[in-house]
């Protein structure tokens, strides 16, 4: 089965060329554009992982996980910073997320994360 | 004289009436002893003499006491003292044997007494007087008609001897009058001398409160001629500021003397003198006796002293004010740069971050781009020759792609604000990362030759030694115009690290050298002249120093060079 990934982010070039450049390395991948709806996103599509830009208007990064993770079904939910900040390194830890991949990115770096994170959850 | 007493009048009276007084009581001691001794023979004494004569010596000194007392007016006085006398004599007279009597002569001396105690005219009237009375006392005794000639003769003698009395009298009120004038004289002399000598001693003293007062005045004063400008005084103030002495300033112009720095201010000044007549807090330059020139505020004004037309100025060394004023400039604008470069790293900031969106789906796209022609190729292999050429398309822009990235980095790093702290770089990184923001602004207008040889990490503030390698290249880049090579370098010792940057410019100018780091000097015309000396600052902060060799048509070599760690360290991060 394919792994399931939901990009969250309000770059509409960067949500699409990200969905296209993931849908080559054969995940079916589902994008919200808007902060206020991700939640509803995540328990309509229960995506493998979530991919979360740092910064969309009107988000609150850290209480926005919190909400999240206090579903039961998303408490170990991969959740992945997507940044263009390079600062991000020490933040994700602290807010719970999983990772950081920063913006640029490389393609098959991305394949890769994805593919351990996912693995490692199906585990 | 009548009624009006002057002083001298009065003293004279007084004296007169001593004299007078003796007078009397010689007149009346010698009648007595005549009387007695000299005359008595044959006749006697009728016994009233005697009592008479006591009278007569009392009288005298009497008189002298009850005028001395005052109560009634002198001059009444004087003329019933007066005609007591001629009672007195013609009662002696009479008594001694009238036409007889040789106490007559007494006549003469009652008349040169008036015309001592009133003067010639009252003489005169004595002598009518007691000529009058003495003829009629002989009258009464019977005694004139055998003595006429006598009477006569003493008469005649009397008006004879009453001018010449008045004469004396004259010539001694005269003299009194002269000898009280003199003294007066003398008197007047001495408080005109002693006046003299006060108002002199009052305008040395005056004098010498203004001599204080320039002297010691705290401004430098001089004092000039107006017709010629020669400098006539010039206060201790004056001479110290200047460093000249009296000797080498007086009687010469300031022209002479050089003492303007600036000619034109000069004439400027005079010319506002001769219009207006003062010159007020006009700030000038002025060249002391040792060359060195110094601010000071200048005022002045036209003035007369006695018959001569002279400029007072007032010079205030407002050097010290001056430099403060420029130190305060500078810092001024190291600031406002310092604002709008920290402006700008905000700007630079805010643009570097944007840019990652629009370039991370650039490289996605050229990523798909890739993949979808080789799936092309694979389905249609005539296309494979289209994908080769393809693919290096899309790999040189997936390297703009990452050459924008990287110049962006840089410039958030380089953007962000000094003192970001110090981190264990090499300064072979730091030169790389340089070099990358710098070939962006060239636009291969210079080429870069370079070997950077790895160095040891040594704690440096990297954002701050960008900054410091990339004035380095501008500044290379600079001293050739028309374009060239900058060659850099990175090498290490064991002891230290070194950035050399060689450009193959002019060279620096000997007389340039010595201001090369000083703040705000520039030769070119667009540039704060702040890179070299933030660049030293920067290197000194560091333990480190900078430095370079020139050589004129060839061109320059910079070189920083670092203190490495102590061998420990390198190990443990080579």
């Amino acid at each position: 089965m394919r792994a399931k990934v939901l990009i969250a982010d309000d770059e509409p070039g960067v949500l699409s060329s990200t969905r296209a450049v993931l849908q080559v390395f054969g995940y079916d991948v589902s994008t919200v554009s808007d902060a206020g709806e991700i939640l509803a996103a995540l328990r309509l599509e229960q995506p493998d992982i979530l991919l979360q830009d740092l910064r969309m208007p009107g988000l609150d990064i850290a209480a926005h996980l919190k909400a999240i993770r206090s579903e039961k079904s998303f408490e170990h939910l991969p959740i992945l910073m997507f940044t263009a900040n390079v600062d991000a390194e020490e933040i994700w830890k602290r807010i719970g997320a999983d990772g950081v991949i920063g913006k640029p990115f490389d393609p098959y770096e991305l394949n890769e994360v994805i593919a351990r994170h996912v693995a490692s959850r199906q585990r | 004289m009548s009624g009006l007493e002057t002083s001298y009048a009065m003293e004279r009276r007084h004296e007169v009436e001593k004299r007078i007084a003796a007078l009397r009581i010689f007149g009346v001691a010698v009648a007595t002893l005549l009387y007695v001794f000299v005359m008595n023979r044959g006749t006697t004494i009728p016994a009233i003499a005697w009592p008479a004569i006591a009278v007569a010596w009392m009288y005298g000194p009497v008189l002298v006491l009850v005028q001395r007392s005052g109560g009634i007016p002198r001059l009444a006085w004087s003329y019933l003292a007066s005609a007591m006398d001629g009672l007195l004599l013609m009662a002696w007279v009479i008594a001694t044997g009238g036409v007889h009597s040789d106490f007559f002569v007494l006549m003469y001396g009652c008349v040169i007494a008036v015309a001592f105690q009133y003067g010639p005219r009252q003489a005169t009237v004595a002598t009518f007087l007691y000529s009058a009375a003495y003829v009629a006392m002989a009258a009464a005794l019977g005694q004139l008609a055998d003595s006429w000639m006598q009477v006569s003769v003493r008469v005649g003698a009397a008006f004879f001897i009453a001018p010449l009395g008045g004469m004396v009298a004259r010539e001694a009120i005269e003299q009194g009058r002269a000898k009280i004038e003199m003294r007066e004289m003398a008197l007047a002399t001495k408080a005109a001398e002693e006046g003299l000598r006060k108002s002199l001693a009052l305008l040395r003293e005056s004098e010498e409160r203004f001599r204080k007062a320039f002297q010691g005045n705290l401004d430098a004063l001089s004092v000039n001629e107006y017709a010629t400008g020669k400098y006539r005084e010039v206060n201790d103030e004056w001479l110290a500021l200047t460093g000249y002495t009296p000797e080498e300033v007086l009687g010469k112009t300031p022209a002479e003397i050089g003492i303007w720095a600036d000619p034109e201010e000069f004439r400027l000044v005079l010319r506002e003198l001769k219009t207006r007549g003062i010159v007020r807090n006009h700030q000038s330059r002025f060249r002391m006796k040792d060359g060195h020139v110094g601010w000071g505020l200048f005022s002045a004004i036209v003035m007369d002293f006695g018959k001569e037309r002279c400029v007072l100025s007032f010079v205030r060394d407002v050097t010290d004010l001056k430099r403060a004023e420029k130190e305060v400039e500078e810092s001024r604008r190291a600031v406002a740069v310092s604002e709008k470069l920290s402006a700008l790293g905000t700007l630079v900031s805010g643009v570097a971050h944007e840019i990652r969106t629009p370039s991370t789906y650039v490289a996605n796209n050229v990523f798909l781009l890739r993949v979808r022609l080789e799936e092309a190729a694979r389905k249609h292999p005539e296309l494979q020759p289209l994908l080769q050429e393809t693919l290096d398309y899309c790999s040189g822009a997936l390297e703009g792609m990452e050459r924008i990235n990287r110049l962006v980095q840089n410039l958030r790093r380089f953007a962000r604000s000094d003192n970001q702290g110090r981190v264990e770089v090499g300064l072979h990184e730091v030169t790389k990362e340089a070099l990358e923001l710098f070939e962006a602004t060239q636009r291969g207008r210079i080429r870069i030759v370079s070997d950077l040889q790895t160095t040891p990490p040594i704690a440096l503030d990297r954002e701050q030694f960008e900054q410091v390698v990339l004035n380095l290249l501008n500044n290379a880049a600079d001293a050739m115009p028309s374009g060239g090579t900058i060659h850099v370098a990175t090498r290490s010792s064991v002891a230290e690290a070194e950035i050399e940057i060689r450009d193959e410019g002019q060279g620096i100018r000997p007389e340039i050298q010595s201001r090369l780091f000083d703040p705000f000097f520039t030769t070119k015309d667009e540039g704060t002249g702040l890179g070299l000396s933030i660049a030293r600052r920067i290197v000194d902060a560091h333990g480190g120093t900078i430095g370079y060799r020139t050589e004129l048509g060839v061109g320059t070599t910079f070189v920083v060079s670092l203190p490495v760690h102590d061998d420990s360290q390198l190990g443990e991060n080579a």
